[in-house]
């Protein structure tokens, strides 16, 4: 036997320590050569792209090589520490530090060039699929053809060579400088009991807790600046590993003191005594969950929200606009006519009229709003017309109070980035040239309930008091007085297309679904961004299988002698079902707490209307049926590994 | 000339003068070619301390180490690897084989890290392991053959290169007794007709029986010596004989001590 068989032998019969390593790793590479396919397709690169999606593929390949490096060298020093009694043992026999570097380097080559041989393999078979998929995310008119160009292999190998090699050589300097020491002669580390500060624990609490008041109470403020969200983020994280080496611990040393019985007790215990050890790669899978199911749910959401969003920003199918000095050339009798004859089918027509004006908060420039006078009835009119035409949004379209005289309500259209201004505020109303009155603006609220697109009259309203409408009216010069005309329809696709061209644009407004080529752009970066999380899913699994690997040695020992004083395999079973359910299940309680929090931010961010709810619920239901399918595997395949009644393995 | 010589060794565990530890505290002793010496001491009297500096793989605090005219506390790195692979074997409680090597390729490790050439290798492993009576289990893996195989394979790689000293700790300790036996024959017959120098730390008197001279440690230091002159059991009869006296001595020196 040479010295590079020796290698070889010791990785091929170690697969198992290596295949989470390779997965992971021959995953990153098949979803970066995916991406560059599809970034350097000819077709692609040519032609009949949406401008955006090459570039959201690139940057989602850069994610992916970035969010590599840090899985590769985590998991490879994962790898070594569990060979640490290997590599004592070839110390102590003679092996010289430069050999020991030698020989992780030649193990690194190995396994990464199966990763990479691997990752390009199957990378290769999925991108006929992937381009289908992205091509029809993107409703192209015809397939993206198949290529493998020579760039994208070329960027995906240097990539990966590059990371591979930087990484093999840490790992050789790293493994060069270690000691025999923990390979003493049958000396075996005692383990200390824990001792958990409640200090500490306190302190775990308090930064998660401050971290989520930053999140919620001061969302926008927070977030303004960068350093806001990496203090939330870093507050979190550490509150998370508090969590666990302080918190629980000490929860679970209470405990100890409570159980009765032995098999409790010997649960409880192992769980205290490991859970240091634990702790960082629980707060690494809390930390990955929660950034996956933060991510996945946050684009998903905001995709359904876009969709959502075709009937909140053009609540009628089509809306005219008229005054005295922009008259229309067709009645609106003659618009339902047309809409009827083709197909679209009128289920509802109403009328409005309304007063452009102006609103002045306090003195000077800035706080002058234009604004357009509507009366609380004719507002009430169109928001029940809303309410019965699109049920599905029903639930933003409140029915507004009745209004003091005095009083007025004041409408925001463009929610995103109009500020709250009104509350119970002082104004002075104006409308037409100088009838300047007095108003209290009671209060701001964000809907849209005038189609959006006309610039004939403003977009913002003043809802009054059918008393002080009638009033401003008479007063009002009669060019500022206007007369709206909405429909809505059935068969809104149906509404036909010349309809539009018959107005001057500034008066007339048809809706029109949502930019498809926009959803298509964001669907294309919901999937790549599925792939990361599919990498980020596997880094989950990869941590606790590593924590397994870890144990079972220990476990082994334990268990075997345990059996021999008479513990049941359906007694051991218990202790396991518990020990894995922690390790499973608590990081995902706190990643899922972490993920709602940055939704509920996110929600306030995006200041978007809509229902964010469901579909990242989904994503954390998605998630936890990962974390359930994993943990079932984990807990049958686990026992029979610990050879608990085999003889021959009784040390 | 003895292989190993030790010269006043003093280990101090721990930094700060109040919770430091002496476990080693001026130890003394030689040991000549081709002797099977064995290091007896109750738990906690600096056995494992002991052999872990004679292994070079723990510095001493003080004192000088002599083996095979190679001064040791002077090597470091490389040189003190290269000293380890050449000059020492070793042999573990819990075995230590790799569990991915099957028992052959175990035995090849020290060969396989000096580069020696591929058939020098396989004919030394296959000699020694007929030896060790391993021919049979040659190609089999740790975990399938018995705990005493086990060890067997782990002494037939402790001297397939032939070094100056076998060090060996509590070597018989995860063995049953008839496995215990086994291997401690094949320590003396290693010693008596192939004159391999073996160093063996043990805390049970039939394995310390084995051997042709007892050294007693205590608390860091040499108690006393017991060089055998006659059969096995009469030598196992005299030391038993000193361990109580050494008991009886513990308790006159330090009787608070449970
Ligand atoms: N790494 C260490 N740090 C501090 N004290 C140690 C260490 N290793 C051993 N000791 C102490 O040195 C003494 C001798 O230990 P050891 O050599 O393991 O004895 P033995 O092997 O005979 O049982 C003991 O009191 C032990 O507690
Ligand atoms: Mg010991």
């Amino acid at each position: 036997m040479t010295f590079g068989q020796l290698v070889r032998k010791n990785v091929v019969r170690q697969k198992r320590l290596y295949i989470g390593y390779i997965a992971s790793s021959s995953v990153s590479v098949m979803i970066l050569f995916m991406f560059m396919n599809f970034v350097y397709n000819p077709a692609v690169v040519g032609g009949y792209m949406p401008a955006g999606a090459r570039m959201v593929m690139l940057v989602s390949g850069w994610l992916v090589a970035l969010f590599s490096v840090f899985f590769i060298f985590y998991f490879h020093t994962a790898m070594l520490r569990l060979r640490g009694q290997e590599f004592g043992l070839l110390q102590v026999l003679g092996m010289t530090p430069k050999q020991m570097g030698r020989m992780v380097i030649r193990e690194s080559a190995m396994i990464d060039g199966v990763a990479l041989g691997l990752g390009l393999l199957f990378g290769l078979l999925f991108t006929k699929l992937f381009l289908l998929a992205v091509g029809d995310l993107l409703v192209l008119p015809m397939e993206i053809p198949f290529a493998v160009p020579a760039k994208s292999w070329l960027v995906t190998c240097i990539v990966f060579i590059l990371i591979f090699a930087l990484e093999g050589a840490l790992m050789a300097f790293r493994i060069r400088r270690r000691g025999p020491k923990h390979l003493l002669f049958s000396s075996r580390s005692r383990q200390k009991p824990p001792h958990p500060s409640l200090l500490l624990a306190g302190l775990g609490v308090v930064c998660v807790a401050v971290g989520y008041y930053l999140a919620i109470a001061q969302s926008v403020r927070t977030l303004e600046t960068l350093i806001g969200l990496v203090v939330i983020i870093a507050l979190v994280v550490i509150g998370t590993y508090l969590i666990y080496t302080q918190v629980l611990v000490w929860v679970l040393m209470r405990l100890r003191g409570r159980v009765r019985t032995g098999v409790a007790l010997l649960t409880v215990s192992r769980l205290a005594y490991r859970m240091k050890d634990h702790a960082r790669a629980l707060t690494v899978i809390a930390t990955l969950s929660a950034v996956v199911m933060t991510g996945a749910g946050t684009m998903l959401g905001f995709l359904s929200v876009l969709k959502q969003g075709d009937v909140v920003r053009q609540p009628f199918a089509v809306m005219t606009w008229t005054n005295v000095n922009h008259p229309l050339s067709h009645t609106s009798a003659d618009l339902a006519h047309q809409l009827n004859a083709s197909g679209a089918k009128v289920t509802q027509e109403l009328d409005a009229t309304a007063l452009a004006g102006t609103l002045q908060k306090g003195t000077g420039q800035r706080g002058v709003y234009p604004v357009s006078v509507v009366s609380r009835s004719t507002f009430q009119r169109f928001v029940t017309a809303i309410q019965s035409a699109h049920k599905q949004v029903a639930y933003m379209y409140p029915d507004v109070p009745k209004l003091a005289v005095g009083h007025a309500l004041y409408v925001a259209s463009f929610p995103v980035t109009v500020p709250n201004e009104f509350h119970d505020t002082q104004a002075k109303l104006t409308v037409g040239r100088d009838n300047a009155a007095s108003v209290v603006v009671d209060r701001q609220i964000s809907e849209r309930t005038f189609n959006f697109g006309t610039t004939a009259i403003s977009d913002n309203l003043l809802v009054v008091s059918d008393a002080d409408f009638r009033h401003l009216k008479a007063i009002a010069p009669p060019a500022s007085i206007w007369t709206a005309h909405a429909f809505t329809v059935a068969n809104p696709t149906k509404v036909p297309a010349t309809m539009k061209q018959q107005f001057p644009s500034s008066q007339v407004n048809v809706a029109e679904p949502t930019d498809q080529s926009l959803v298509g752009l964001f669907s294309t970066m919901i999937f790549s961004g599925m792939f990361i999380s599919l990498m980020m899913l596997l880094a989950c699994g990869n941590t606790l299988y590593f924590r397994l690997l870890n144990n079972r040695a220990e476990d082994g020992i334990q268990f075997r002698a345990l059996r021999r004083i008479g513990i049941t395999h359906r007694e051991l079973g218990r202790v396991l079902t518990v020990e894995f359910s922690v390790m499973f299940f608590f990081p995902f309680v706190l990643a899922a707490m972490h993920a709602i929090v940055a939704m509920i931010d996110f929600r306030h961010v995006l200041a978007l209307p809509g229902r964010l709810w469901p579909v990242s619920l989904a994503v954390l239901l998605a998630y936890l049926a990962f974390m359930v399918i994993y943990f079932i595997a984990a807990r049958i395949t686990y026992p029979r590994q610990l050879h608990i009644d085999d003889p021959r393995r009784a040390r | 000339m003895p292989i190993l010589t030790a010269n006043r060794l003093v280990k101090v565990y721990g930094g700060e003068p109040g919770a430091q530890v002496r476990a080693l505290d001026g130890v003394d002793f030689a040991i000549e070619p081709g002797e099977f010496v064995a290091i007896m001491g109750p738990s906690g009297s600096g056995k494992t301390t002991l052999l872990n500096i004679l292994a070079g793989l723990d510095k001493p605090t003080g004192g000088q180490l002599v083996v095979d005219g190679q001064s040791v506390e002077t090597l470091s790195g490389d040189a003190l690897a290269l000293f380890r692979r050449r000059k020492l074997g070793f042999v573990f409680q819990d075995f230590n084989l790799l569990d991915t090597l099957t028992l052959a390729e175990n035995v090849a490790l020290p060969l396989t890290l000096d580069k020696y050439p591929a058939r020098e290798v396989h004919k030394r492993v296959e000699d020694v392991m007929a030896r060790l009576g391993l021919q049979e289990s040659q190609r089999r893996y740790p975990y399938e053959v018995s705990g005493g195989q086990q060890q067997r394979a782990a002494v037939a790689r402790a001297i397939v290169h032939q070094p100056a000293i076998v060090l060996a700790d509590e070597p018989t300790g995860n063995l049953d007794s008839a496995s215990a036996r086994t291997l401690l024959e094949t320590f003396s017959s290693l010693h008596e007709s192939h004159g391999t120098t073996l160093l063996m730390v043990t805390h049970d008197a039939l394995a310390a029986s084995y051997s042709d001279r007892v050294f007693f440690i205590q608390d860091g230091k040499v108690y006393s010596r017991l060089d055998r002159d006659g059969p096995r059991e009469s030598f196992f009869q005299e030391i038993l004989h000193t361990l109580s006296v050494l008991e009886v001595k513990c308790h006159d020196i330090r009787p608070t001590r449970p």
